[in-house]
């Protein structure tokens, strides 16, 4: 057994000596994301990019971060609600069986919970699913529509006609044309699935999966992508009066503004964002 | 043995309260004849004393009676809060000030703070005999490294990694070491825990941040952590070796209470039933253990956390079984029962014990 009593010079070079490493480390990991061509470069709006609001909370922090507002497009069978919105999650269709075990769930259900799994992400920007879920909403609002004109005094296919434009009005004007389209462990396979750098994005997220017993049926997954890593970007400094957060009425220009305003993200080598630029459409 | 032979403040301290108590018990033997010194050897043992304390008081600044002791306590009260409140001041300043400089400046701030707030630990540590002001150092400068890596990482929108943890586990746990600070050596120990078990995670390809939805991972790193004590020794360091056996204790049993109620957390794909029968005694039955080594090995804080784990899983089972089938009045009956049960059953072995030792402290 051993008794230890470290000497001064000792401790002084160590603790520097880590405080340096540790910092060295961490910007040498971001200088080598950042070096030679990004992995891909998304250009987006507002829409996908979101500016901090000023809700007080951020009196206290001066820092501005921004949200990258992405979504998934599962089965059309979901009701048309107010809450059927975008936001953050979703279960995308191609979420299946096949998908969870080549990410490397279990293939059959456990007696133990599933935890949720690291998994490399491709996000797709204003591509084929952005206008399926376009072309989706304008056909459950045709449908609605129709049903309503079919039995003017219900009011429950009152109800659902309206949300169903409602929806449509999001789709065309506000909601995200970010989508998490597929998933998987190996960066250089899905590169040369989604060979489009200006329109996918690799990053890294979650997956998340529960078996779902029924009585009578098999037990099945139901799976969802639960978050994006690298989901809150850092404005940087020089950027930061086209991000800065609007009050009141200044801040409904500002909102239109911002859907209007095209903001470049980075994805480097380590699949880390940052936000290259900012300019009006 | 001369103050010159003491490395630190408490093992001076320890000195200085082992001579109290050696005068008050020389009193009494004295009082009571059993003992009776001449004069002049009084004289010199007097004198010896006084000039030793009157060193240790000098190079340590130590409690020479009970009211600079309680005086002492105060002060570790108010150095704890005032570090703590200190090192929440360091995070709440810079989030106020950062987004107004450019990340070069961000960058230099935070590595600079870091270092800057380590160089003043150490030479406040170099001049002060106290340790109060030390400790206020030491835990500015550990937050000013935790904000400078958690910092770093948000500005250059790095994704969160477990890896942070060991870079502050190591840099607490020589601050620790440095300046003889135990909160520090338990802020080691949580970080180093934690990042073990989130390690273990992600090989099987979970997000390290779901550490806790595997208890099982903190097996291994308590047993470790519990050894630690054994494979080095901690002489100079009062103290140390009873937090690394007491958190060992804790990062292993505090898992197996969470899988004796919430068997689906394991690892194991066996029936969840028996799994939490199986953890259930494994707990009952090393709490036990774990007291009956703490009274063999003379390790009160083993000895007391053995208890108090017992205790718990005890009461929670009581819980599970009795809870919704009767009135409060008379489940918080049964418990008291059993407290006083437990008392006459300790009570009942300390005095089978008594004769064997002979009545020595050990």
């Amino acid at each position: 057994m051993k008794s230890m009593k470290p000497s001064r010079t000792a401790i002084l070079i160590a603790g520097a000596g880590l405080i340096l490493l540790a910092n060295a480390t961490v910007l040498g990991l971001v200088a080598w994301n950042r070096s030679g061509e990004p992995e891909s470069v998304l250009r987006m709006t507002g829409r996908e990019v979101e500016p901090p609001y000023d809700s007080g909370r951020y009196r206290e922090n001066s820092g501005l971060r921004a949200t990258l507002r992405w979504r998934t497009l599962g089965k059309d069978t979901a009701p048309v609600t107010g809450l059927s919105y975008f936001g953050v999650g979703g279960r995308p269709q191609w979420l299946d069986a096949a998908k969870l075990s080549a990410l490397g769930f279990p293939a059959r259900p456990g007696a133990g919970t599933v935890l949720p799994r690291d998994v490399l992400l491709v996000l797709e920007y204003d591509g084929p699913t952005c206008r399926l879920a376009l072309q989706r909403a304008r056909e459950r609002a045709a449908r609605e529509d129709a049903a309503y004109a079919a039995s003017p005094g219900n009011q429950q296919a009152a109800q659902r006609a309206k949300l169903a434009r409602e929806a449509l009005a999001r789709e065309e004007s506000t909601a995200s044309r970010l989508f998490v389209v597929d998933a998987g462990l190996d960066a250089a396979q899905l590169r040369s699935k989604y060979p489009d750098r200006g329109r996918y994005a690799i990053v890294r997220g979650e997956v998340r999966a529960q078996w779902v017993r029924s009585d009578n049926a098999e037990p099945a997954f139901v799976a969802d992508v639960s978050r994006i890593h690298a989901e809150r970007i850092n404005v940087p400094h020089a950027l930061r009066p086209d991000f800065a957060p609007g009050r009141g009425k200044q801040q409904e220009d500002w909102s239109s503004r911002q859907a209007r305003r095209e903001t470049v993200v980075a994805f480097g080598r380590r699949l880390e964002p940052w936000i290259v630029a900012v300019a009006d459409r | 043995m001369n103050a010159n032979s003491l490395s630190s403040r408490t093992e001076a301290q320890r000195r200085a309260d082992d001579i109290r108590v050696f005068r008050d018990e020389l009193r009494r033997l004295e009082q009571e004849g059993v003992l009776a010194l001449s004069a002049a050897q009084h004289a010199a043992l007097d004198e010896h004393h006084r000039r030793l304390l009157g060193q240790l008081a000098r190079q340590f600044d130590i409690d020479r009676d009970m009211q600079d002791k309680q005086l002492s306590q105060g002060m570790r009260m108010m150095s704890l809060l005032g570090a703590l409140a200190l090192a929440a001041s360091v995070f709440f300043l810079f989030y106020q000030f950062w987004g107004y400089f450019g990340e070069t400046a961000q960058v230099a701030i935070l590595t600079g703070a870091a270092l800057a707030s380590f160089l003043a630990t150490m030479w406040i540590r170099a001049r002060e005999a106290s340790g109060y002001f030390t400790k206020l150092a030491a835990m500015v400068a550990f937050a000013c490294f935790v904000l400078d890596i958690a910092m770093l990482g948000q500005i250059f929108n790095i994704a969160p990694s477990d890896k942070a943890l060991l870079l502050w586990a190591i840099y607490a746990l020589l601050l620790a070491y440095a300046c003889d600070l135990r909160l520090l050596l338990v802020a080691a120990i949580v970080c180093m825990l934690v990042f073990v078990a989130a390690r273990a995670g992600t090989w099987s390809g979970v997000y390290w941040i779901h550490f806790g939805e595997r208890p099982e991972n903190f097996f291994l790193p308590a047993a470790a952590l519990f050894l630690v004590p054994h494979l080095i020794r901690h002489d100079r360091f009062p103290g140390f070796a009873a937090i690394y056996r007491i958190f060992g204790l804790l990062a292993l049993f505090l898992p197996v209470l969470v899988l004796a109620n919430w068997g689906q957390l394991s690892y194991l794909d066996i029936d969840r039933g028996k799994l939490q029968a199986a953890y259930q005694l494994a707990g009952f039955a090393g709490t036990a253990a774990t007291a009956w080594l703490g009274v063999r090995r003379h390790w009160p804080e083993v000895a007391d956390t053995g208890m108090t784990l017992f205790t718990v899983f005890l009461y929670t089972k009581f819980f599970d079984w009795w809870w919704d089938s009767m009135p409060k009045y008379l489940f918080f009956l049964l418990l008291g029962l059993c407290a006083i049960l437990l008392l006459l059953v300790f009570r009942r072995l300390r005095a089978a014990g008594a004769p064997r030792s002979g009545g020595e402290i050990a």
